[in-house]
């Protein structure tokens, strides 16, 4: 697979993906080109591993915690999701669905990435390992706490079945 | 799936949706992939590079610097450094103070032999980025530790999974394998300028040929500050400026200057400016005001902007994995701080 063929294929997913990791349209376009850059560069390297969209994910979560990740943000925001008009709004689930973004978004990074790994990419825990570089076990931990503090604030019991 | 599941997939997939322009995403991809690789050839730039800090009382000459020779690379037409700090002694005379002043360091270098690309000055660890010229660039660490030296680690380096301990700063070389197929190795020689002082110079090379022209390139009889159009005139109760960074590396085109500052007890907030000529500035009203001043916090209410800088971005950070600081308190630095007229003439940098 080349380059080109990689971002055409993955590029829409890798961006919806750094919408949800930094909360902010244009950081995640930013975010996400500058990832696709360095991975470029290695390009080689990359379409010879196993799972080559796992290493490209991998280098977006990073690149999001990173201190430096400043460099990914050269154009400003212009618009956040919060500014973005809605459509209507059925029987309040808009609200319910902007509290819900809001408190997903006030989650510790590796949470909330766990959560969007989880939840919006549908992946196992064994491969949002892989991503995190971190074990099963911590990324059980992180969705456990991450799930606990929004039953919290959502006023649901502690435990209602959601998977650990 | 839960009903909490539920809301969570509904929430996500609402915020993760919109249109994508995938043909512009592959074309600025592949864009900055190449500028990227035309960077690392030249040697000036797989790393982010940024850095650096804090030296108020910079400054750095405008047009060529007097005398240097590159074989390979040219100066650029305007070139940043950090100034000389007339009356501080360097680290040989007293290593003590070597990582102690994140506004000065503690060594220089022989113009005629490296250029600066970064400096910093971090607790306990002075470093830099020089350009050798013939596409040669190393990263030169100096620190009162071995511990101290071996813990920092630059962008774009090979570094050796077991860190050296103090008995490998015996100025031998070291070489640490390419961590890919396609990847050069790494190359580090250390020594002890003089007793508790630890030296480190490593480069990715494909010789270690760069390391002793670097050391012979090094003074430590001298020192530097830390040259920045940044200066924080105000800072929270308790807080103090603990280190400093500064990125020369695509100057006059970028710049990046980053200032620490602590609170006891490891709480860190970073302050940033970042120049790049391309940065359109679209965004003009903010969602805070900070001193009459349009300031804006983004979403995630970690971090905080103040606006008007042309082609430029000022932001304090506060959040995870930082701590120990808030909004109130990033707003009192960033209405402290100031910055040069023209961040691109080092001259007017006070």
């Amino acid at each position: 697979m080349t380059f080109e063929e990689y971002v055409s294929s993955r590029g829409p997913a890798l961006i919806r993906l750094a919408r949800l990791l930094t909360g902010d349209e244009h950081r995640a376009e930013d975010l996400t080109q500058d990832v696709l850059a360095r991975a470029y560069v290695h390009w080689r390297r990359i379409a010879r591993a196993d799972r080559p969209d796992v290493y490209v994910r991998r280098m977006l979560v990073n690149a999001n915690n990173s201190w430096w990740r400043r460099r990914a943000n050269r154009e400003l925001a212009t618009a956040d999701f919060a500014e973005r008009p809605q459509r209507g709004d059925l029987g309040g689930e808009t609200a319910d669905r902007d509290a819900m973004w809001r408190l997903v978004l006030g989650l510790p990074d590796r949470q909330r990435a766990v959560l969007v790994l989880r939840y919006y990419e549908d992946l196992d825990d064994a491969t949002i390992a892989q991503i995190l570089d971190c074990s099963p076990v911590t990324v059980r931990t992180h969705a456990m706490r991450a799930l606990t503090h929004l039953r919290e604030r959502c006023g649901l019991p502690t435990t209602n079945g959601s998977r650990p | 799936m839960t009903d909490l599941d539920e809301r969570i997939v509904r929430a996500l997939r609402e915020r993760a949706e919109g249109a994508v322009d995938t043909d512009r995403l592959t074309a600025r991809a592949v864009a900055g992939g190449r500028a990227r690789r035309r960077r690392r050839r030249i040697g000036a730039g797989g790393a982010l590079g940024v850095v650096v800090l804090l030296g108020f009382a910079a400054v750095a000459a405008p047009g060529p610097a007097p005398g240097p020779r590159w074989p390979g690379a040219e100066p650029a037409v305007t070139v940043a450094a950090p100034s000389r700090a007339d009356g501080v002694p360097g680290a040989a005379a007293r290593p003590d103070l070597v990582g102690s002043d994140p506004e000065v360091l503690h060594f220089a270098v022989d113009p005629a032999r490296a250029r600066w690309l970064t400096w910093q000055s971090v607790p306990g660890v002075e470093s830099a980025r020089l350009d050798l010229g013939g596409g040669r660039q190393v990263v030169f660490d100096l620190g009162r530790t071995a511990a101290a030296v071996e813990n920092i680690h630059h962008e774009g380096g090979t570094y050796p999974d077991v860190p050296a301990g103090a008995d490998a700063f015996d100025g031998r070389v070291q070489r640490v394998a390419p961590p890919g197929p396609d990847g050069q190795p790494g190359w580090f020689l250390r020594w002890q300028p003089v007793p508790g002082l630890y030296a480190r110079v490593h480069t990715v090379a494909g010789d270690d040929s760069a390391l002793r022209t670097a050391r012979s390139a090094l003074r430590l009889d001298a020192a530097h500050r830390c040259a920045s159009p940044l200066r924080l005139g105000a800072l929270p109760s308790d807080a103090r400026l603990s280190g400093c960074e500064v990125n020369a590396i695509g100057f006059p085109d970028s710049l990046d200057v980053l200032l620490l500052v602590t609170r006891p007890g490891e709480r860190r907030m970073q302050v940033r400016l970042e120049y790049y000529r391309e940065i359109s500035g679209r965004r003009t009203e903010g969602n805070r005001t900070i001193g009459g001043r349009a300031a804006y916090l983004y979403p995630k209410g970690d971090e905080l902007e103040l606006l008007g800088f042309p082609k430029a971005h000022l932001t304090a950070r506060f959040g995870w994995p930082l701590h120990g600081f808030t909004e109130a308190d990033a707003a009192v630095v960033l209405g402290g701080a100031r910055v040069a007229e023209d961040l691109t003439r080092p001259e007017t940098w006070d």
